[in-house]
């Protein structure tokens, strides 16, 4: 697939947005932690501008976004539909919650809501790949399991980050949480990313150009594809990208959104230089732009098959 | 009523928009095949075209580039202003500026008229289409110059040339396979542009019926893709497979000996005997030639009486085989044999096992393709219940199927042994008893038909102010109908009819600008090209004569000094201009499909069409028959003036419906509706309603003969008599089937010296000894003998898609995004061999020349062969595309490969058939390279700049 | 009795890659009530455009014995089509009377959902319209109240000079489009996906040489 930067865009801040309202919430669930002030004049507005970008970010994905209001009502078939429902009320919920914190006011459901929407959208936006069956590397449980496990782990290290710019020091988490329990999300992301890759790689597409064009014949080649200047399906899902470009990615990846934020937060958390978990955040996010490009990069649509060659 | 929460659709996929409101029946023109179509306009504005479904040719279906005539209509490239080229810019620099209709034709009618009353040769006019030849036809002979010709001596003249001297017709517009009732189809050399529609009508219910298609081809595209077997053959090697068919034939007695006997020349005595007439017929003193150009008393050797006999004797028996003496008579003594004995003897030696080694097809396959058409023709042989007289008064009552058919095109023609080539499949075809039968080969009227005028033969021929005494283009059947000057000189610019090229029925376009520059046989004064492009794609040596055409003699002046260049677009040509007639399109105009020229005839009988206007001209242009009229009319040539010196035709349609030709009254362009009221069919008087009647018959008429004059034809009496009464032929005679051709013959005895008359120069002897073999042979093309086989030892050919017609479609805006650029297609082993990768940048190189491009693996060609569509890689900036459009900077023409002249001894000869002078354009060889820096290279090599020209659409639509 | 599902047949025996069907199809589609088709850098380089119908080329086996297959590809019309369900908007759907799968060019936004869920590759969006769009099986020829009865057919089938397009409903076993793939072994692309296209493909098949030769060798 082409990967699409408004799509990278939305669904990684958006992720990282849930992924910090959900540990809010959790928090908020299990104790009473987050002062109101912090919550109101930091956390949530942060939270609900980030979904605000994300929201434009994907708006920028349309080629009709005026009609953007149609795209719910397919609510009863598509996962897109939903989406476009439950974000809107994500925010909504996000919003409320904000005004309770200003205003000081408490109200103990709307934490176990927005937990519940904040789940309800990553199921959501990861059903929106994972329910096309033909995609192969993204028709797997793995697709959910992912971005719900990459959405909490940014979302967690955009906490610790916030935390970090509040000037009040008795709060809970405590930093050494913060690490220590990224460290755990980042590896518990790492293993789900290599199994991900892993299967990718042993994976035996069930469609080929016998089952493409119906002749049973071994050795089939395209000779043309009927256009000579590219058209819509030679540019939107193809990447066009090297081999070794892809494997640079994947190293990027790697490291950047796995393995040094994992170093730089142990190192963190035995010497207190808690100052790195920004650094940790920025590193981590640009991995995580990548991983998301690749994410659609190493998706192969059967129709591909129909578009090889030029002569 | 908006609803956001209804399922309801919006937008109403029916009837959204508002319906068409007129639709107008015209011609296609996208190329040569004439489809009937029909414009839809929508507010006066066209919209859609499509096949009209009561046309006979193409019964309602439409191809790509007839769907795609609306953006030829719209094309940017368009010219709609006259451009004289401004004075001191040079050829091909694009400086022009624009005058008016009058004065263009005042300079070309001043100038023209002086070239006329001096030396009308100093006139050429060459046009890229075929199908106007009438008129153009009829221009240059009023004139009195015979430097005139269409493309064909470029194309496929061999193809023509060579059956039509041996049954009296020939593929495509002439003539063609009968599938409807044939069962086996072999299809040979032929491209995916020629003849397109109906071709694919029939070829498509051919297999649903059951029908078995071969197709004999070095690639597998097109037509050949559906074919139930295909025959990898290497280029130029197709004679020697039908000499083996024949050797095979002959040899298991595979051949319609009663047809033979009958129907064509194979029993007619050949003289053995050294002299004058070796090699000829006897001629019977006592019987009526019939027809004095082809005469017809020859004798026949009667089994019976063991006696010479004058043939076509009902009761005579005659032997196709063995060797006999003359007995008491004319040519008592003489050693003579049937015809068909000498062609036994000359396929004796051709078995399949040699035929395999110069084809690439293995013996067996040879063997068994032989039995099958055999088995098709004779253990499938039928009947039609059709009774018929044949020309000796003998009342047949059914007429023979032989269910095997053939076509072939370009892949037999555009080599040096194309003539030989063509002359093998049409005996080859004759000997299975398959001319004008069922099942077989079909002519198409005005044919079949046998050569009869002939061109200028000599100097006196052509007189200032005079039209010629005999047409330009003509079929030469003896030395002495050559055209040639007292001294043995070429009377035509191009050579057309000269030792060089004796049968050269179609000329030789493609020598014009070098001969004309060189000043060989001598120079001219004006060139007028219509729609060629012969600064392209129509010329060999691309970059040769685009210098050539800048060539100035030590006057400063050019070599050719005045070109006059008629298109309807900004082709390369059009750069290279002094001036530019804008032509109309094809919607633009009216046009004749004439019986007088090339028509679209079914087999049952004639068709000619028209092109009727949809929409008015655009700018100022004007279609190119009104300029001929008007010039013509101007120069007060006598067919386009009246007695007392008034012009005779108001324009082209006034011409149309009023002309009539010399030698029969009633026969005009037109064959329908004629007669004052429209009543008569293909003569009678000039219709003044002509036109309209067309204009309410889908611009058709088609004309259904009686089945009794559909079959047969070439001998079919009352047929013969009809053709003649309607001047579809001057005579009435027979057209025998000529295994044998003395014609050719006469040619070589004049070599050998051992014929009174013309004898030609002493360097081209030996080759017309060689060459005017009366029987068929296959033969290595002529440029193998100057090429290096082991460093060149690859062939490469090309031929054009279906999808794009010549250089003319680049300037569609749908059609070249099927085709923006050519790939060199390569047998993927090949390519390995070279370490040249799929889609890599390489080199491919001939002894002449070289190209960059890029490569295309392909297991459907031949590993001895590369090959690529022609006409798709374009001059920069031609046809009004950017700068760094894919045609010019990916794509590439493979003419840079060619070369027009090879080095003969001490001399040089045209790249081309010996006898018509058909341009060899696929006997090139080649080799590939893998090119060195393949990151670097992002374009193709050589490349050429063109200009646009003021007054195109591209620069109005900027302004 | 099911539902009408109206569909074309393509039959592989006859086609030999004339883009026919391609230009004829653009050329009424970008006049009619799915239109206008875009092309971009028309005259430029790498032109590109909005086309509902494709032919394309494929190769099998090795010389000798190299097959050419002409393929055109346009939307199949699937009976379970996974271009709808997906479509946010209900822009995307499939008629209950005919079984043609639209796209509602007043409801889509653009987002391109659809052809991701297409294992075709049939879809493609105008690039000025920026809607998605696909063949219409000319629903607007069909059901024209101006055409001749016998022309209601879609543009590509009319044009096709080998008649290897064959318009029907495959739903009644007594359609010429029926029978053809009853007799000839009609069959699906992708089959592997279940998407039940309602166009089928009729595969090659050679007419073999003549017994006696055959036997010979």
């Amino acid at each position: 697939m082409q990967p699409n930067f408004s799509l990278v865009f939305f669904t990684t801040l958006a992720g990282m947005a849930q992924g910090l309202i959900f540990f809010i919430a959790t928090l908020k669930l299990i104790g009473n932690a987050l002062p109101n002030d912090f919550l109101g004049f930091l956390a949530l507005p942060f939270g609900i501008v980030l979904l605000g970008l994300s929201l434009i970010a994907s708006f920028f994905h349309l080629g009709h976004p005026e009609r953007a209001w149609r795209a719910a009502h397919m609510w009863r078939t598509s996962w897109l539909s939903r989406e476009v429902i439950v974000l809107p009320l994500f925010m909504a919920a996000a919003a409320l919650a904000w005004f309770f914190s200003i205003t000081n006011q408490s109200n103990n459901l709307i934490w176990p809501i927005l937990i519940l929407l904040s789940i309800a959208l990553w199921v959501c936006t990861a059903q929106i790949y994972q329910c096309i069956r033909f995609i192969q590397e993204w028709a797997h449980p793995l697709t959910m399991v992912n971005f719900i496990a990459l959405g909490l782990t940014s979302g967690w290290l955009l906490l610790g980050s916030l935390l970090l710019f509040w000037p009040d020091t008795i709060l809970q988490p405590s930093f050494q949480l913060i690490c220590h329990l990224g460290i755990l999300l980042l590896f518990v992301c790492l293993t789900i990313k290599l199994t991900i890759w892993k299967r990718n790689k042993n994976l035996r597409p069930k469609s080929t150009l016998n089952s493409a064009i119906g002749i049973r014949q071994v050795s089939i080649r395209q000779t043309s594809m009927g256009l000579m200047g590219g058209s819509f399906n030679t540019r939107e899902f193809f990447h066009n990208q090297t081999e070794t470009v892809l494997s640079n990615l994947r190293k990027i990846i790697f490291f950047g959104a796995y393995l040094i934020p994992i170093l730089l937060l142990i190192y963190a958390a035995q010497s207190s230089s808690y100052g790195l978990i920004p650094a940790v955040l920025l590193i981590h996010y640009c991995g995580l732009m990548s991983e998301r490009w690749m994410f659609f990069a190493e998706a192969n649509h059967p129709q591909n098959l129909y578009y090889q060659r030029i002569s | 009523m908006f609803n956001p929460f209804s399922s309801k659709p919006v937008h109403d996929p029916i009837h959204k928009i508002s319906p068409i409101d007129e639709v107008k029946k015209t011609t296609c023109y996208m190329c040569a095949c004439r489809c009937g179509i029909r414009a839809h306009l929508r507010d006066g504005e066209l919209v859609y075209i499509d096949g009209n479904p009561e046309h006979p040719l193409n019964q309602g279906v439409i191809c790509a580039k007839g769907s795609s005539g609306i953006m030829k209509q719209k094309s940017p490239a368009r010219i709609t202003q006259p451009l004289l080229r401004k004075k001191g810019s040079d050829r091909g620099a694009g400086e022009f500026e624009v005058i008016d209709w009058e004065t263009a034709f005042g300079i070309l009618t001043e100038r023209l008229a002086k070239i006329r009353a001096t030396d009308p040769k100093k006139f050429a006019l060459f046009t890229g289409r075929d199908q106007m030849q009438a008129l153009t036809g009829l221009f240059a002979r009023q004139f009195g110059t015979p430097n005139y010709a269409a493309h064909g001596g470029f194309c496929s003249v061999n193809m023509a040339a060579g059956m039509i001297y041996t049954i009296g017709g020939s593929f495509w517009e002439f003539g063609g396979p009968d599938l409807d009732h044939a069962k086996l189809f072999i299809m040979i050399g032929t491209a995916e542009d020629h003849h397109s529609n109906p071709m694919k009508i029939a070829l498509s219910k051919f297999k649903r019926a059951g029908g078995r298609f071969i197709s004999i081809n070095p690639v597998r595209t097109g037509y050949s893709a559906i074919a139930d077997e295909w025959i990898p053959i290497k280029p130029g090697t197709d004679g020697a497979l039908f000499m083996a068919l024949m050797h095979q034939l002959i040899a298991n007695q595979q051949y319609d000996a009663p047809f033979l006997e009958r129907y064509t020349n194979s029993g007619q005595l050949v003289c053995l005997d050294p002299g004058p007439e070796e090699g000829l017929f006897l001629f019977d003193p006592n019987f009526d030639p019939l027809n004095p150009n082809l005469p017809h008393n020859k004798y026949v050797w009667d089994l019976q009486t063991n006696s010479a006999q004058p043939c076509y004797q009902e009761n005579v028996r005659p032997a196709l085989t063995g060797e006999f003496t003359m007995g008491l008579g004319p040519h008592a003594g003489k050693r003579v044999a049937p015809a068909f004995e000498l062609l036994r003897r000359q396929v004796k030696d051709c078995t399949p096992e040699w035929a395999s080694a110069i084809t690439g097809i293995s013996a067996k396959r040879i063997c068994k393709l032989a039995d099958e058409i055999g088995h098709a023709a004779f253990q499938q042989e039928f009947s039609l219940p059709i009774p018929w007289t044949d020309t000796w008064g003998k009342t047949h009552d059914s007429v023979v199927g032989r269910p095997v058919a053939f076509h072939a095109m370009r892949g037999l023609s555009a080599h040096s042994n194309g003539f030989q080539t063509v002359r093998g499949l049409a005996v080859l075809m004759s000997l299975l008893g398959t001319i004008d039968r069922p099942g077989g080969f079909r002519h198409k009227a005005p044919f079949p038909r046998q050569p009869n005028v002939k061109p200028p033969s000599c100097n006196s021929d052509i007189k200032p102010n005079t039209p010629l005494g005999k047409p330009p283009l003509g079929w030469p059947t003896q030395p002495e109908d050559l055209s040639l000057n007292e001294d043995g000189a070429p009377l035509r610019i191009d050579k057309a009819f000269s030792w060089e090229h004796p049968l050269a029925i179609h000329g030789l376009m493609h020598n014009v600008i070098t001969n004309a520059v060189k000043g060989d046989p001598y120079s001219i004064d004006t060139l007028m090209i219509f729609m060629a492009n012969m600064s392209w794609n129509s010329t060999m040596n691309t970059t040769e004569v685009r210098t050539l055409l800048n060539t100035k003699g030590d006057d400063g002046e050019f070599k050719i000094p005045f070109l006059v260049v008629c298109d309807a677009f900004q082709s390369e040509m059009v750069n290279f201009a002094d001036l530019v007639l804008p032509d109309t399109t094809y919607l633009e105009r009216h046009d004749v499909m004439s019986m007088l020229d090339r028509p679209i005839s079914e087999f049952d009988g004639p068709v000619d069409s028209v092109r009727i206007p949809v929409l008015p001209p655009t700018g100022n242009c004007k279609p190119f028959q009104e300029v001929i009229v008007e010039l013509a009319s101007r120069l007060k040539f006598p067919a386009f003036t009246t007695a007392d010196g008034q012009r005779k035709f108001s324009g082209y349609t006034d011409f149309i419906v009023n002309y009539q030709t010399d030698l029969v009254d009633g026969i005009g362009f037109l064959a329908g509706w004629r007669g004052k009221n429209g009543e008569k069919s293909l003569r009678g008087e000039p219709n003044p309603n002509q036109w309209d009647e067309y204009a309410k018959n889908n611009c058709v008429f088609h004309y259904q003969m009686p089945i009794e004059h559909q079959y047969m034809r070439n001998w079919n009496h009352s047929y013969l008599k009809f053709a003649k009464e309607n001047a579809l032929r001057k005579d009435n005679d027979p057209i025998m089937i000529n295994i044998y051709s003395d014609i050719l013959q006469k040619f070589r005895l004049a070599a050998k010296g051992s014929r009174p008359g013309r004898t030609p120069p002493a360097h081209l002897k030996e080759r017309i000894l060689r060459y005017f073999d009366p029987l068929p042979f296959w033969y290595a093309p002529l440029e193998e003998e100057v090429t290096n086989l082991n460093e060149f030892p690859l062939n490469a050919i090309t031929q054009r898609p279906m999808a794009m017609y010549h250089s003319w479609d680049s300037q569609n805006a749908w059609l070249r995004q099927i085709h923006s650029h050519n790939y060199l297609f390569i047998n993927t082993k090949t390519a390995q061999e070279h370490q040249i990768e799929d889609g890599a940048w390489m080199w491919v190189e001939s002894q002449w020349g070289k190209v960059k491009c890029m490569a295309r693996h392909s297991e459907a060609v031949d590993p001895g062969t590369v090959w690529t569509w022609n006409a798709i890689g374009k001059a920069e900036s031609a046809w009004s595309l950017d700068p760094n459009a894919n045609e010019s900077k990916k794509g590439f023409l493979l003419n840079h490969l060619i070369s027009e002249e090879l080095p003969f001894g001490e001399f040089r000869v045209s790249n081309s058939d010996p006898i018509t002078g058909q341009a060899g354009w696929y006997d090139v060889r080649v080799k590939i390279l893998s090119a060195d820096d393949q990151t670097t290279s992002s374009e193709t090599w050589p490349q050429f700049k063109a200009y646009t020209v003021p007054g195109m659409i591209a620069l109005k639509q900027e302004s | 009795m099911k539902n009408k599902q109206l569909a074309l047949v393509i039959d592989l025996n006859v086609c030999v890659g004339c883009h026919a069907c391609v230009t004829s199809c653009k050329e009424w589609n970008t006049q009619g009530s799915a239109g206008p088709l875009t092309d971009l850098h028309a005259y430029g380089e790498n032109p590109t455009g909005t086309f509902f119908n494709r032919v394309q080329t494929y190769e099998t086996g090795s010389f000798p014995n190299t097959q050419t297959i002409h393929f055109p590809k346009s939307c199949l019309h699937c009976e379970e089509p996974p271009c709808v369900p997906v479509c946010p908007t209900g822009a995307s759907y499939k008629r209950a009377e005919d079984g043609i799968v639209l796209v509602d060019y007043d409801k889509c936004i653009g987002c391109k959902y659809c052809s991701w869920a297409c294992p075709y590759g049939a879809r493609e969006l105008d690039e000025e319209r920026q809607v998605m769009t696909k063949c219409t099986l000319c629903v607007d020829r069909i059901y024209s109240e101006t055409l001749p009865e016998a022309e209601r057919k879609p543009a590509c089938v009319m044009a096709c000079p080998t008649s290897a397009r064959i318009f029907g409903d495959v739903h009644d076993p007594e359609s010429e489009a029926s029978k053809t793939i009853a007799n000839r072994g009609g069959y699906a692309l992708m089959p592997e996906w279940e998407t039940i296209p309602a166009n089928h493909y009729l595969p090659r098949s050679i007419t073999e040489t003549i017994a006696a030769v055959k036997e010979e060798n």
